[in-house]
C-alpha cells in the first residue's frame, strides 16, 4: 500500500492553501508561547534524521491546532473536495512561479504541492527558498512548510533525492531571530500607533494603522492586517488615501477568501475620484481583482468582463503579488467562452486590443478561442483537455474547472446544431469526441432547457431542428389566457360578491385564530357592513383595479 | 304559538286566500309560522288530503310546510309521497319556496333521510338537483341545498345528476334570498371538487377547490385546509406543479396552510422535480399522513400522471423513441412489467389525444414516433372557439369594470377615505369639506387619478389595519 494514502495530513486537509493562513494567524496573534512550544517539539526533528517519530507527534500536534480554523474554513469555501492530480501536462514550476511574488507566490506553491504529489517536493523547496529569501516574518509558516517537506520525503515522493539537508532542517536561530523582530516590531509600531492617537493627528493615525497593517500582513496575520487596514477609513482625507485604503483592504481580503468584501471595496475606489498618477495601473488592478471575485462567486459572465477591460497595464505582472498576466489570459479566455456567444466573443475578446497581449502569452487560450470562434470543437476539446491539470493545480481556479468547462461544451453543442436542420449524431459525436448515447444525453438536457430548439430521432440517430409553427402557438396560448382570465375575473367577480355580502369565514367571538366554524355567518349576513368588512371591502377594490390593469402583464410572458 | 289550533279547513281556505305573493309574505307567512308543528304532521282521518286540496305550484310555500313534515314522518319508500315530492319540486314557484328557505332545506335533508334509509339515494338527487334549479332566482346563485345535494352525490357515487349544477359555475350569492353562509359556500366547492376529482376532471376539481382556498376568510376553516391539501394534489395531478393561489389569499388561511400541510408542501417540491426516486421516498414518508387524510388515492394517481408527463416531455425532445428507451427514461425499467405497461399508457395517451403519435412494431420491441399536434388553427372551429371566448371575456370584463366603479361611487367607500384623511395628512379640516373635495377630485378626473387612488386605497387601508390592532 502506498504510504501516502495512509494518514497523511496533508491529502486528507480540505483546503490546505487557506488553513495554514489562518492556523498560523491564531499562533502568531495571540498565543507567542504556544508558538515556542511547538518549536521546541519540533527540535529533536530538526537535530535528528528528517522522518523521526517526533516528527509525527509535531504533525498531530499541529492538525489539532488547526483543527478549529479548518472547520470555519470549509465552512466558507463552497468547494472542499480536494483533487489530487498526478501530474501537469505542460506547466513549468520555475516559470510559473516566477510571474508572482509575495504572498501569493507561496500560498500557490503550497497549494500546488498539497495536490500534485509528483511537484511536491519541487514546491515545497521553492517555497521555502522564497520564504528564506525574502527573510518572512511568517516564522511559523516556515516551519511547517518545513515540517511537509519533510512528510513529503519521509514517504519517498519524487524527487526526495535531491533535497538537501538544511532545507530539511528548520534554521533554529534565524527563525527565533525572525520571531523576536516580529514581536519588536509588533510592539513598536503599537506604541507608536498609541502615542500619534493620543496627540490626534489624522495623518499619523493613518500612516501608523497602514504600517502595522504591513506589518501584521508581513507576518501573516491576515485578519489583523485586515483590521488595521480598514481603520484607515476614518482617517482618510483624500481620494488618494482611498484607493490606497481599498487596495490594502482588497489585497488582504483576496489572501483571505473574502470575495464579497473585495467587491465592496472596487466599487469603492471605482467611485472615488481618480488621482493623477498611476491612473490607469489602479483601474486595471481594481479589474483584476474584481474579475477575481466574481471568478470565485461564480459569476462567470461578470468575471469575463472584468478580465476583458484590464487593458494592457498588467502585461508585466506590475499585479504580481495577487495575478499574473498569464493568469489574467486563461481566466479571462476561460470565463469569456463559457458565458459568451459567437457574436460577443468576436467583439470583446477576439478584437480586443488590450486582452491581445496577455492571450500573446498563453497561445493555447489564443487558439481555444479562435478555434471556438471557428467552429473547430474538436480541437478546442483537445487543448481544453490537455490543459486540465493544469488548470487544476491553479488557486483560485480549481473549483470553478468543471463548471466552466461544462458551460464551454454546452455552449459548443449549441453553436454546433445551429445552424443546421438535421444533424447526424454520429459525426456530431466523433467531432467532440464521445459516444453518441453520451451525446443523446446531453442534447436532451439542452433540449429540455430550452437551449437548443430540436428534436432527436433516436432510430436513426438524427436530430431535428424543431420547427415551431409560431401561429399555431399563439392561438394555444391565446386560448389558454382567455381561459384564465374568464376563470380569474369569475372567480374576482364572486369574491366582491362575498364580501359584499358578508360570507366571510369568522371564528366565534372572543376566541381568535385556529381553524373553526362557528355558526356565525349568519350574523354576518345580517350586519354585512361591519367595520373590518368594509377595510376588506376597499382592499377587494384594489385587488380589481390591479387585476383590469396588469393581468396581460403579470402573466403569460412565457 | 297560536292558543288554539284552528281547524284544518280554516288553515286551508286562509292558503287559498293568499294567491299572490305579497299575500303570502303580508298575512300567509306569520299565520302559518305561528301554527304548531302537529297541524301540519297530523294525518288527514277522512278528510281530505291537505297535499291533495292544495296545488303545488300556485300555494308552493304552504304546500311546503306539508310536505316536510310528511317527509319527515315518512319512513321506507313511499310511492305515493315520492309522487308528490316529484310535482312539487318540478312545478313548484321559486319566489315562494324562497321566501321559506328554512323550510326548503329541512325537505330536502327530510328527503335525504328518506333516501338514505332506502338505500336509495336516487330518491332525494334527482328530485333536489330538479328543485335547486327552481330555487334559484339565477341560474349561477348558490343555495342551501347545494352542498346537500353534493355531499349526498359523492356519498352515493352518482354524479350525473348533479353534474350540470356544478358545471355552471356560482356567480352569485346572496344570503339576503337564500340564506346561506360561508360554510355553504365552502362545503359546496369542497364536495364540488371531491366530485370532479372522482370523474378524473382534476382542472375543474383544481378550480373549485381554489375556490375554496381563496374565499374570504378572517380565521381560516378546517374545510379551507382540507380543501388545500386537495388542491395540492389535484393541481400536481392535472399540471405537475402546484399552481400558485391567487394574491388575495386571507393570511389567516395562509398561515395556516404552511403549519398544516407541511407534508403536501414537501410532496409538491419533490413532484415539481420530476425525480422519481425522491417522490417515491417522499411518498412514504408522508403516507401515514395522505392515508389519514383519505387524500392516498389521489396521492397514487400523482404518480401514475407522472409517467403520462415525463412521456409528453419526451415528446419535445424526440422524434423516435424506442419503447424500451421510453421505459428506462421514465423510470419503470426496473420493473419486469415496465414495457407492456408504457405501452398501455401511450395508447392511452393518444386515445385520449394527449399525444399524437404512432407505434409501429416493425422493429423488436416497438417504435413510438412522436407527430406534432394536427391542429394547425387554420379552421372555423378555432374562429369560432377564439370569438366565443373573446365575447366571454368582454362580458366578464364589463361585469368587472361595472362593479368596480359602482364600489368607486359607494358613499360607504367615499366615507372611509373621507373620514380617515385629515387625521393623517394633521390639517384641521372640515370632514365634510374633506370629503366634497375628494369627491369632487374623483368626479372629475376618474381616469387620472384612478391609480393614485388605488395607491391611497392601499396605503389607508394598510394604515387602519395597524391601528385596529
Amino acid at each position: 500500500m502506498d504510504p501516502r494514502l495512509s494518514p497523511d495530513p496533508t491529502s486528507l486537509d480540505p483546503t490546505p492553501g487557506y488553513n495554514t493562513n489562518t492556523m498560523d494567524t491564531s499562533a502568531d496573534n495571540h498565543t507567542t508561547s504556544m508558538d515556542s512550544d511547538m518549536y521546541t517539539d519540533s527540535q529533536p526533528a530538526t537535530a535528528g534524521t528528517p522522518s523521526s517519530l517526533s516528527n509525527v507527534t509535531l504533525t498531530a500536534d499541529a492538525g489539532g491546532n488547526g483543527g478549529a480554523d479548518q472547520a470555519g474554513n470549509s465552512k466558507r469555501k463552497r468547494f472542499v473536495k480536494v483533487v489530487e492530480v498526478d501530474a501537469p501536462n505542460n506547466l513549468d514550476l520555475d516559470a510559473y512561479i516566477a510571474t508572482y511574488k509575495g504572498h501569493t507566490k507561496v500560498n500557490r506553491l503550497e497549494f500546488i504541492a498539497d495536490r500534485c504529489p509528483s511537484l511536491q517536493v519541487d514546491a515545497l523547496k521553492l517555497a521555502i527558498t522564497e520564504l528564506r529569501n525574502t527573510n518572512t516574518l511568517h516564522v511559523s509558516r516556515y516551519i511547517n512548510l518545513v515540517r511537509k517537506l519533510n512528510e513529503a520525503v519521509k514517504f519517498g515522493a519524487p524527487g526526495s533525492g535531491t533535497v538537501s539537508s538544511d532545507l530539511l532542517t528548520v534554521d533554529k536561530t534565524w527563525a527565533d531571530n525572525q520571531m523576536l523582530k516580529a514581536k519588536q516590531q509588533t510592539d513598536l509600531l503599537e506604541g507608536e500607533l498609541k502615542n500619534y492617537k493620543r496627540n490626534s493627528i489624522k495623518e499619523s493615525i493613518r500612516m501608523g494603522n497602514i504600517e502595522l497593517g504591513n506589518h501584521y500582513y508581513a507576518c501573516g496575520d491576515l485578519t489583523s492586517a485586515h483590521r488595521s487596514y480598514s481603520r484607515t477609513r476614518d482617517y482618510c482625507t483624500t481620494s488618494k488615501h482611498i484607493i490606497e485604503l481599498c487596495m490594502n483592504v482588497i489585497k488582504a481580503s483576496i489572501e483571505l477568501g473574502n470575495f464579497p468584501h473585495v467587491l465592496t471595496y472596487v466599487v469603492k475606489a471605482e467611485s472615488t475620484p481618480e488621482v493623477a498618477q498611476d491612473k490607469e495601473l489602479t483601474k486595471a488592478k481594481l479589474k483584476a481583482a474584481s474579475g477575481l471575485a466574481n471568478l470565485d462567486l461564480s459569476k462567470y459572465p461578470a468575471a469575463a468582463r472584468d478580465f476583458l477591460s484590464i487593458g494592457e497595464e498588467l502585461v508585466g505582472n506590475q499585479y504580481g503579488d495577487v495575478i499574473s498576466a498569464n493568469d489574467i489570459a486563461v481566466y479571462g479566455g476561460l470565463c469569456a467562452l463559457a458565458s459568451f456567444n459567437r457574436t460577443e466573443l468576436k467583439r470583446l475578446v477576439i478584437d480586443n486590443v488590450g486582452f491581445r497581449q496577455y492571450l500573446e502569452l498563453e497561445p493555447h487560450i489564443r487558439d481555444l478561442i479562435q478555434g471556438f470562434y471557428n467552429s473547430n470543437y474538436a480541437l478546442c476539446l483537445d487543448i481544453m483537455d490537455k490543459w486540465k491539470n493544469d488548470y487544476l493545480l491553479d488557486l483560485h481556479l480549481h473549483s470553478h474547472i468543471e463548471a466552466l468547462y461544462t458551460n464551454i461544451r454546452k455552449k459548443a453543442l449549441i453553436q454546433f446544431t445551429s445552424p443546421f436542420l438535421t444533424v447526424d449524431l454520429t459525426k456530431m459525436a466523433k467531432s467532440f469526441s464521445t459516444t453518441v448515447p453520451a451525446l443523446e444525453k446531453e442534447l436532451v438536457s439542452l433540449i429540455i432547457g430550452g437551449q437548443i430548439e430540436a428534436r432527436i430521432d433516436s432510430q436513426q440517430k438524427i436530430l431535428w431542428a424543431k420547427q415551431t409553427n409560431k401561429r399555431s402557438a399563439i392561438f394555444d396560448r391565446s386560448t389558454a389566457m382567455g381561459q384564465d382570465y374568464e376563470r380569474e375575473a369569475k372567480a374576482l367577480v364572486l369574491r366582491m360578491q362575498m364580501m359584499n355580502h358578508g360570507l366571510v369565514v369568522k371564528g366565534p367571538p372572543g376566541e381568535r385564530g385556529g381553524p373553526n366554524d362557528g355558526e356565525h355567518a349568519f350574523e354576518a349576513a345580517h350586519h354585512p357592513r361591519g367595520g373590518r368588512d368594509r377595510e376588506m371591502f376597499a382592499g377587494t377594490r384594489a385587488n380589481v383595479s390591479s387585476f383590469l390593469s396588469s393581468f396581460s402583464r403579470d402573466r403569460h410572458h412565457r | 304559538m297560536a292558543p288554539s289550533d284552528p281547524s284544518f279547513d280554516e288553515i286551508i281556505s286562509k292558503i287559498q286566500a293568499a294567491t299572490d305573493i305579497t299575500a303570502v309574505t303580508k298575512t300567509l307567512a306569520p299565520y302559518l309560522n305561528n301554527l304548531n308543528d302537529p297541524v301540519f304532521a297530523a294525518q288527514p282521518n277522512g278528510q281530505v288530503d291537505p297535499l291533495d286540496a292544495l296545488d303545488p305550484a300556485t300555494h308552493s310555500f304552504a304546500y311546503l310546510y306539508f310536505l316536510v313534515h310528511r317527509c319527515k314522518a315518512s319512513h321506507g319508500f313511499d310511492h305515493a309521497l315520492l309522487a308528490k315530492v316529484w310535482a312539487f319540486v318540478t312545478t313548484c314557484d321559486g319566489e315562494q319556496v324562497r321566501l321559506a328557505s328554512h323550510k326548503a332545506m329541512s325537505f330536502a335533508e327530510a328527503l335525504v333521510k328518506v333516501a338514505t334509509e332506502t338505500q336509495q339515494p336516487i330518491i332525494a338527487i334527482k328530485p333536489l338537483a330538479v328543485f335547486i334549479q327552481r330555487l334559484q332566482a339565477s341560474p349561477g346563485q348558490l343555495t342551501m341545498i347545494h352542498p346537500l345535494l353534493a355531499k349526498t352525490c359523492l356519498l352515493a357515487q352518482s354524479v350525473k345528476d348533479i353534474l350540470p349544477i356544478l358545471d355552471n359555475d356560482i356567480s352569485d350569492v346572496k344570503p339576503q334570498q337564500t340564506h346561506i353562509n360561508y360554510k355553504d359556500f365552502l362545503l359546496y366547492h369542497y364536495y364540488g371538487g371531491m366530485i370532479y376529482a372522482f370523474l378524473k376532471k382534476f382542472e375543474r376539481a383544481v378550480e373549485f377547490f381554489k375556490l375554496a382556498v381563496s374565499a374570504p376568510a378572517e380565521v381560516a376553516s378546517a374545510i379551507q385546509i382540507e380543501a388545500h391539501k386537495k388542491y395540492v394534489l389535484t393541481s400536481l395531478l392535472q399540471y405537475g406543479r402546484v399552481l400558485p393561489l391567487p394574491k388575495y389569499i386571507a393570511s389567516a388561511v395562509q398561515r395556516t396552510i404552511k403549519v398544516q400541510c407541511v407534508a403536501y408542501a414537501d410532496f409538491a417540491t419533490a413532484y415539481e422535480k420530476k425525480s422519481n426516486s425522491a417522490i417515491r421516498t417522499e411518498l412514504e414518508k408522508a403516507k401515514p399522513i395522505f392515508v389519514r387524510d383519505k387524500n392516498f388515492g389521489l396521492a397514487k394517481q400523482c404518480m401514475e400522471a407522472l409517467h403520462r408527463r415525463n412521456i409528453q416531455d419526451l415528446t419535445r425532445t424526440y422524434l423516435t423513441l424506442s419503447i424500451e428507451n421510453i421505459t428506462s427514461l421514465i423510470g419503470l425499467g426496473s420493473e419486469p412489467d415496465g414495457a407492456r405497461r408504457v405501452e398501455g399508457i401511450i395508447v392511452r395517451m393518444i386515445e385520449s389525444g394527449v399525444i399524437f403519435a404512432t407505434i409501429s412494431h416493425e422493429h423488436a420491441g416497438g417504435m413510438v414516433s412522436f407527430l406534432d399536434d394536427p391542429n394547425q388553427h387554420n379552421n372555423t372551429i378555432t374562429m369560432d372557439m377564439i370569438n366565443a371566448q373573446i365575447q366571454k371575456a368582454t362580458a366578464i370584463t364589463a361585469k368587472l369594470s361595472a362593479m368596480d366603479q359602482a364600489i368607486s361611487s359607494m358613499p360607504a367607500y367615499f366615507n372611509k377615505q373621507g373620514s380617515h384623511g385629515p387625521e393623517h395628512s394633521g390639517y384641521p379640516m372640515d370632514e365634510s369639506d374633506y370629503s366634497m373635495h375628494m369627491g369632487y377630485d374623483n368626479y372629475v378626473d376618474e381616469a387620472s387619478s384612478s391609480s393614485h387612488k388605488k395607491q391611497r386605497t392601499e396605503s389607508d387601508s394598510g394604515k387602519r389595519g395597524r391601528r385596529s390592532r
